[in-house]
């Protein structure tokens, strides 16, 4: 009885609900890369958050160690006389100050460099293959951070404050092949970027 | 209580009627002669809807002994009979009487009726079975049960069926008779008195696919669901059958309660260009999902119900069944099982029929609720 129909109906019906679970599942793709995307911003200034520069930084260093005659410049930077903007303006306005920083850093480095914030006014940088790896006198130059200190100082001339970047830099593989130690480094060489007067970037 | 169960399918109603009556008389079985009340189920398909029925009725049963409700296919004991007249011959033996409310113009005076019966119903003795014979009410009488519910706070002993009759001129025809004339918008409540009595309810499909959600309805009529028009699903679910609505009935819709577990059971009735028509009300936000029907799978549903009416009441002086119509349908050649099935298992005569919309409690006997593609079975003892 009604054998041909009722297998039609199934048929229907299961296409219905394979459509249904195609939408469901594409609905859930989209909450996930969303909370994704949710767990690893820095919900201040857009980029990658501590946790997520780090993974995505181990995650490079792990390829360099696989592919022969790659390079990662690690790079720490911690913005020069930013309290005292806190200070006088207010932390809204310290905060469009490190969101500005964020947007400067984002556009004087390449789509496939790593940038996130570290927390506060610190920030961690990997610039992969870059062009002056080799060249230590340019290195000394980075034409980037010239770049990102002049663009940070205008920055500061609408405060009155002379911002800036002090920057440490580390050469992965050459110096270091560890994640951990390359940011010791890196964090050291800031520290003596501040003690030699700010507004500079030491690499080895 | 003694009860049995006679069919006719002389298409004469005088005949019919007196066709039963010598049944009853000649039952071998019945030492007295003697009834209390004749409860009817009538075939529209073949005797007449208007006052005659009133007056064959008064005149062979006579007045006030008989409730009479329209039926397409009914149970007498194991055998299911359409075009037929059906009757259920009551005697009580011991404290058992009945009682017979009705209530006309239900659309009409709404309010006044859901007062009234919710009084009828909580004035009852604490040992009753209340039967709900029902018109279609213009589709309003799933609401009316559903408001009913608000009001009462017992309701494990309150069941019905709505009467299945025609369709003429897009409407529904579906009649109660009783000696104060017939109702075409309204119910008759059969009220047994001084009776024990369990139910069942058996649904037996099996759920299938995503949850979806009810956007857009109003009364019976659903017309979006997961916020997209309910066009889509007559164009899917329909695709390269004709345009039959019974074949819907193979994948009723499964109402979920808030824990996520079916509550109650949703059958089509009609299409519109924007719109699906059910038997019964749905309501925004409410959360469904598709069923399949497998035959074997409500014969056993079927089976369970009954075997646990069976072990909680152990003596049955009588047994109702209430089906859905659609569920008839896709039951195809065992339509005739639940019938010899409930009657086998209870031991008892069963009376019943194939309705338009189905009423008893909730699954843990709390809430009254109208349902579809459901079997409503119950069990009486007299005490």
């Amino acid at each position: 009885m009604r054998e041909k129909q009722k297998i039609q109906i199934l048929l229907n019906l299961l296409e219905e609900i394979t459509q249904s679970y195609d939408e469901i599942l594409k609905e859930n793709q989209k909450l996930l890369k969303a909370l994704e995307k949710e767990a690893t911003t820095d919900h201040l200034t857009g980029l990658l958050n501590r946790r997520a520069v780090l993974e995505a930084l181990k995650r490079e260093i792990e390829r360099i160690k696989r592919d022969k005659g790659e390079t990662l410049c690690l790079c720490f930077a911690d913005l020069d006389n930013f309290k005292q903007v806190n200070d006088k303006f207010g932390h809204n306005e310290g905060d469009k100050v490190l969101k500005e920083f964020a947007n400067i850093l984002r556009k004087s480095l390449r789509a496939y460099d790593i940038v996130g914030r570290w927390g506060g006014d610190e920030f961690l940088v990997g610039v992969i293959n870059c062009d002056y790896f080799h060249d230590r006198e340019r290195c000394k130059n980075c034409p980037i951070y010239g770049r990102i200190s002049e663009q940070l100082k205008k920055v500061g001339e609408k405060y009155g404050i002379p911002l800036g970047v002090s920057c440490g830099a580390v050469k992965i593989p050459t110096e270091v092949t560890d994640l951990e130690e390359a940011i010791k480094l890196a964090d050291k060489r800031v520290y003596e970027a501040k003690e030699r007067g700010k507004g500079k970037l030491i690499t080895d | 209580m003694l009860a049995k169960v006679y069919f006719s399918q002389n298409p004469v109603l005088r005949f019919a009627v007196e066709e039963v009556l010598l049944k009853f008389h000649d039952d071998i079985f019945l030492l007295k002669k003697e009834y209390d009340l004749v409860l009817i189920a009538l075939s529209p398909e073949v005797y007449p809807w208007d006052e005659e029925v009133v007056r064959t009725f008064d005149h062979y049963f006579g007045k006030n002994r008989w409730l009479a409700f329209h039926s397409l296919t009914s149970f007498a004991n194991e055998k299911v009979v359409e075009k037929s007249l059906t009757a259920l011959f009551i005697r009580f033996e011991r404290k058992g009487r009945f009682h017979i409310f009705h209530m006309k113009d239900l659309t009409k005076n709404y309010q006044k009726a859901l007062r009234l019966t919710a009084e009828y119903l909580k004035n009852r003795p604490k040992h009753s079975l209340n039967i709900i014979l029902t018109s279609f009410s213009h589709g309003r009488i799933g609401f009316f049960i559903e408001d009913l519910a608000k009001y009462l706070t017992k309701t494990s002993n309150i069941v019905g069926g709505v009467a299945s009759g025609l369709e003429q001129n897009g409407k529904t025809i579906t009649e109660i008779f009783t000696s104060k004339g017939i109702i075409n918008d309204g119910f008759a409540i059969l009220s047994l008195e001084n009776v024990v009595s369990r139910f069942g309810i058996s649904f037996g499909y099996i759920p299938i696919g995503p949850v979806y959600t009810i956007t857009r309805a109003e009364e019976n009529f659903v017309y979006e669901i997961n916020g997209e028009s309910i066009e889509f699903l007559k164009r899917n679910l329909l695709r390269n059958l004709e345009d039959d609505i019974r074949y819907l009935w193979y994948i009723p819709m499964l109402v979920l309660n808030e824990e996520g577990l079916v509550s109650i059971l949703r059958s089509y009735k009609g299409f519109g260009k924007d719109f699906v028509e059910f038997y019964g009300p749905i309501k925004e936000g409410w959360k469904f999902r598709f069923s399949f029907a497998d035959k074997n799978e409500l014969i056993k549903a079927d089976k369970n119900e009954a075997l646990k009416i069976k072990e909680a009441l152990k003596s049955v002086d009588l047994a109702f069944n209430f089906s859905c119509v659609a569920r008839q349908y896709v039951l195809e050649e065992l339509q005739t099982e639940e019938s010899k099935l409930y009657a086998s298992i209870l031991n008892a005569p069963l009376f019943g029929f194939y309705t338009f919309g189905e009423i008893g409690p909730d699954k843990g006997g709390k809430d009254l609720k109208y349902y579809n593609q459901t079997s409503v079975v119950m069990a009486v003892r007299e005490i």
